[in-house]
């Protein structure tokens, strides 16, 4: 198979899995929209918890790995100060320095 | 009532920050194709036809290492089931909209324009359509543009992903998060989807580690919060 076949493939089977409930007759059910109200907290908890716990393949629970130290930080400033602006520039600011530091 | 404009530019605004932690993965992609042996048309075709990160690196991995199309396709398939769940669960707020604009604005659903989006839909109780297109827009050139620069500096660039720029996506999400978690309820599931997660990408499989880690978390919401109302807030 050419490359750009395979690409237009893979481009196509992506589309549809986001075009296909928009356009197909799935009915928002109400038992369904009960249940999908937990997907937005569980897409954020695995965009979360690798990226900061999982370095170069491994689990790193410990204070040398500053992504989990900058996370914990971004966390604690997120709760205090319910900011997003301070909080992502605490967040930021936070890990360049922990790089620099560690 | 906003109009059109503000919406786009609010749409902008709140997705600027997931703008900038994108970069340094399409920088990485474009680096990664480049040393696969893929050309810079194909390398650009894909992020401009695909554009889902993850299924991205997956395939040119799999075409370096001589996987079978067939393989590759089915691979790429489980990465992006996903979309379904966000797809879904974003539904009601586009409700109303004709079927052409549904079509261009599904191209752009996105992990980070969807959570963008749901976020502000959910706290407003309404859907806002400009603002979809704005943020999946936004998206759309961070990870376009990136891949490209990517694939032109190649390995002049040292590893874009060590600079910690990278950190701006967890961060941001990290800040929508807690706003989020109210109830114990919240707090559940975050830790069993973040667990579910972590265990994929320490796998082999961590490209289906999404997708895992949405069906254990509605599921346990299921069994464990049955009867909790709907009215609560997520």
């Amino acid at each position: 198979m050419n490359t750009y076949t395979l690409i237009i493939s893979i481009a196509i089977i992506t589309y549809v899995l986001r075009v296909g409930c928009w356009l197909g007759n799935v009915r928002g059910a109400g038992w369904l929209e009960r249940y999908l109200r937990a997907v937005p907290l569980t897409i954020l908890a695995a965009l979360i918890f690798p990226a900061v716990l999982v370095r170069d393949g491994g689990l790193r629970i410990d204070l040398g790995n500053v992504y989990l130290l900058a996370g914990l930080l971004t966390a604690f400033v997120a709760w205090r100060s319910r900011n997003a602006i301070l909080t992502i520039t605490v967040g930021m600011v936070g890990i360049i320095l922990l790089k620099l530091t560690i | 009532m906003n109009t059109w404009k503000d919406s786009f530019r609010e749409g902008i605004m709140l997705t600027l920050p997931l703008f900038l932690g994108a970069v340094p993965f399409g920088l990485a992609y474009g680096i990664f194709a480049r040393a696969c042996g893929m050309s810079f048309g194909e390398c650009t075709f894909m992020s401009a036809t695909v554009f889902a990160g993850t299924a991205q690196f997956a395939a040119v991995n799999m075409l370096y290492e001589g996987t079978m199309p067939l393989t590759i396709i089915l691979v790429t398939l489980i990465i992006n089931t996903r979309h379904v769940p966000m797809a879904l669960s974003l539904k009601p707020y586009l409700a109303g909209l004709r079927r052409p604009a549904l079509a261009i604005a599904a191209f752009g659903l996105v992990d980070e324009s969807y959570i963008v989006a749901i976020d502000q839909f959910q706290r407003k109780g309404e859907g806002d359509f400009p603002f979809f297109i704005a943020s999946a827009v936004t998206m759309y050139i961070a990870w376009l543009g990136s891949s490209v620069a990517g694939y032109l500096m190649g390995s002049g660039i040292s590893d874009p992903l060590a600079w910690g720029l990278d950190f701006a996506l967890p961060c941001t999400f990290i800040c929508i998060l807690i706003s989020r978690l109210d109830s114990l309820r919240t707090v559940v599931i975050v830790v069993i989807s973040g667990a579910v997660a972590t265990g994929f990408a320490l796998s082999s499989y961590s490209g289906a580690g999404l997708l895992a880690a949405i069906f254990s978390g509605v599921i346990a919401d299921m069994l464990l919060f049955r009867q909790s109302g709907v009215e609560e807030a997520t």
